[in-house]
């Protein structure tokens, strides 16, 4: 990093920093380890230096010192983490990774493949009042109502009258609703 | 005899009690034989475990940008991204489609730029104390409402970073998960004077020894890696055929995105070390893996890992994406800022991602005999003990 010379980045301090690749970040910075040239930054209303700046998001940043292009301190601050009174649950870990696998599996699993994006928008509209899945570029709602492609209410076929009818109607408002935010979005 | 084995036992809590009070973590080695060496910041280790589980984003060097669920890092090597995908298209193309969901990345570190997490703080906003206070900060009104006698034990299922304090939901097993240390936690809520329960001495956790990350192979189908392979081929590529033994999974190096060497592994990785973790650049010394492939691209120039589930196609597509899912021409969900390129939208393509197996066929970790070499040019750093799905280890920093 050019703009610290060989200077330790020192922990408290309330930085404003951009990339190499443009980003702009202001923080606080959490730590600082020279055998990886790692900064850690945690952004957020706490880390503004002005108090009466506009609060931004609480995020952490993991900055490689190599990629900083400009540097500016800003405040100096006292260290914010106390190590000593710190602790990590790893079983509350372990169960939030676990957790958040599963979520993503499901999530992936709402994506269609080979489906263009205008299927995908009616997918989502649909899943939010039926239970729908993807099966193939079909849509298959209560595992028993099928909706083809081009995802038109006539293209809706099986399941008991009333179902395939309640079916029809709510793709039909899903598809006018979409079509009301924007033809961007279908 | 009886009398003789309680002051015994006695004799070594205290031992231990006094050897513990010294030392803000319970590590395998003595620290004295670790002052010398280089070791991590703690601060950083401290955060890099508090953040494992989180969605996170990671910007490489190209501009590209990959989200996924933070599981370890080795700065020395890369950092491990489950359910990963490119999000942000960079200078270069690079070997992941823009859109499709990898079971595993692994971003070397020669590539790596930055870890964004995103609505995460590690520092509570004004008081310590504050219930606003997110999970992995400081939780001193817990830390200080018990004791435990037995640290030894305890630092086995929790990483304490206190030598006084340490909150009685450190002896929930690990394996257990997060269901009985809330128990524990609670109850010590309800009634702060109670006594912690600390385990006997006599029957101490099993301890497994320090692992590096392995990998499931039946429930890690697609592995990909993000920038060049080393030459004398540190990173095997896996076959299309079944292994011998269930060992950590060979992940691929196909389409050398940056260049860069990585050496044999010589850092442990950070981050629990449970299943589903993939060794980066270690291929060579764990046994090979029992996996079977499910579908391979006869055209594809290189294989991804074999695996039991759909597997990943990465033979070069001309047109990729999510299909389905809208690709959008700026990224707004992301705070990097990749290189201006507008990112089409492909309609119509045979479909590259393909559903990931369920989660409900998730092996038992692995364990891997003996703790990973270090290599020359690292100094063995100090360790601490980290659980994994099984049992504890102690994790080398």
């Amino acid at each position: 990093m050019a703009a610290a010379g060989g200077e330790e980045l020192a922990v408290g301090c309330i930085v404003a920093l951009r990339t190499t690749l443009g980003d702009d970040v202001q923080g606080q910075i959490i730590a600082f380890d020279r055998l990886s040239n790692l900064l850690v930054i945690q952004e957020g209303a706490a880390a503004n230096a002005n108090a009466n700046a506009v609060p931004t998001r609480r995020n952490l940043r993991l900055i490689k010192a190599n990629y900083i292009n400009h540097f500016s301190l800003l405040a100096k601050g006292d260290d914010p983490l106390h190590l000593h009174n710190c602790f990590i649950d790893l079983g509350l870990i372990h169960a939030r990774e676990n957790a958040a696998l599963r979520q993503a599996h499901l999530d992936a699993e709402r994506i269609g493949v080979g489906v263009t994006a205008e299927a995908q928008s009616i997918f989502d509209a649909l899943s939010k009042t039926l239970p729908v899945r993807w099966e193939n570029t079909d849509i298959l709602v209560m595992n028993d109502i099928r909706v083809c492609s081009p995802y038109l209410p006539d293209n809706v076929s099986g399941g008991a009258p009333a179902a395939n009818e309640r079916v029809k109607k709510v793709l039909d408002s899903e598809r006018k609703r979409l079509q009301a935010r924007g033809p961007g979005q279908l | 005899m009886a009398r003789t084995t309680n002051k015994k036992l006695e004799d070594t809590r205290a031992a231990m009690a006094k050897k513990e009070s010294s030392i803000p973590f319970q590590m395998a080695e003595s620290k004295t034989q670790n002052q010398t060496k280089a070791t991590l910041d703690e601060a950083l280790v401290f955060t890099m475990l508090c953040i494992v589980g989180l969605p996170v984003e990671v910007q490489v060097k190209d501009g590209s940008v990959y989200s996924g669920i933070f599981h370890s890092a080795n700065f020395s090597h890369g950092v491990v991204l489950k359910k990963a995908k490119k999000i942000g298209e960079g200078k270069h193309g690079g070997n992941v489609p823009l859109g499709s969901f990898q079971d595993t990345l692994v971003i070397l570190s020669q590539d790596f730029v930055q870890l964004l997490v995103k609505d995460f703080a590690l520092t509570p906003e004004g008081d310590m104390n504050s219930t606003n206070v997110k999970e992995g900060t400081l939780t001193k009104s817990i830390a200080n409402s018990n004791q435990v006698e037995n640290k030894s034990i305890v630092s086995k299922e929790k990483v304490c970073m206190s030598d006084v304090k340490v909150p009685s939901c450190i002896n929930a097993p690990s394996t257990n998960g997060n269901g009985q240390s809330k128990v524990m936690a609670k109850e010590s809520k309800l009634n702060p004077s109670a006594r912690a329960f600390s385990p006997s001495i006599a029957k101490p956790r099993p301890v497994t020894t320090v692992v590096p990350p392995i990998v499931n192979p039946y429930n890690a189908p697609n592995i990909k890696s993000v920038g060049t392979p080393p030459p004398n081929g540190a990173y095997n590529i896996v076959p299309p055929h079944p292994f011998v033994s269930d060992k950590p999974l060979l992940y691929n190096n196909i389409y050398p995105v940056n260049g860069g060497v990585t050496p044999a592994y010589s850092q442990p990785i950070l981050g629990c070390q449970a299943t589903n973790v993939y060794p980066v650049g270690v291929a060579n010394q764990y046994r090979p893996v029992q996996i079977a492939p499910t579908y391979m691209n006869p055209n594809a120039p290189s294989v991804m890992a074999a695996r039991t589930g759909p597997a990943m196609c990465m033979h070069p597509i001309p047109q990729v994406g999510v299909q389905g899912a809208p690709i959008p021409q700026a990224w707004p969900r992301t705070m990097f800022n990749p290189y201006p390129h507008n990112v089409p939208r492909f309609q119509g393509v045979p479909p590259v991602c393909m559903t990931p197996p369920p989660m409900t066929n998730v092996s038992p970790p692995i364990i891997i005999p003996g703790p990973m070499p270090i290599a020359p040019t690292l100094r063995p750093v100090q360790s601490i003990m980290v659980p994994t799905g099984a049992g504890t280890f102690p994790m080398k920093l």
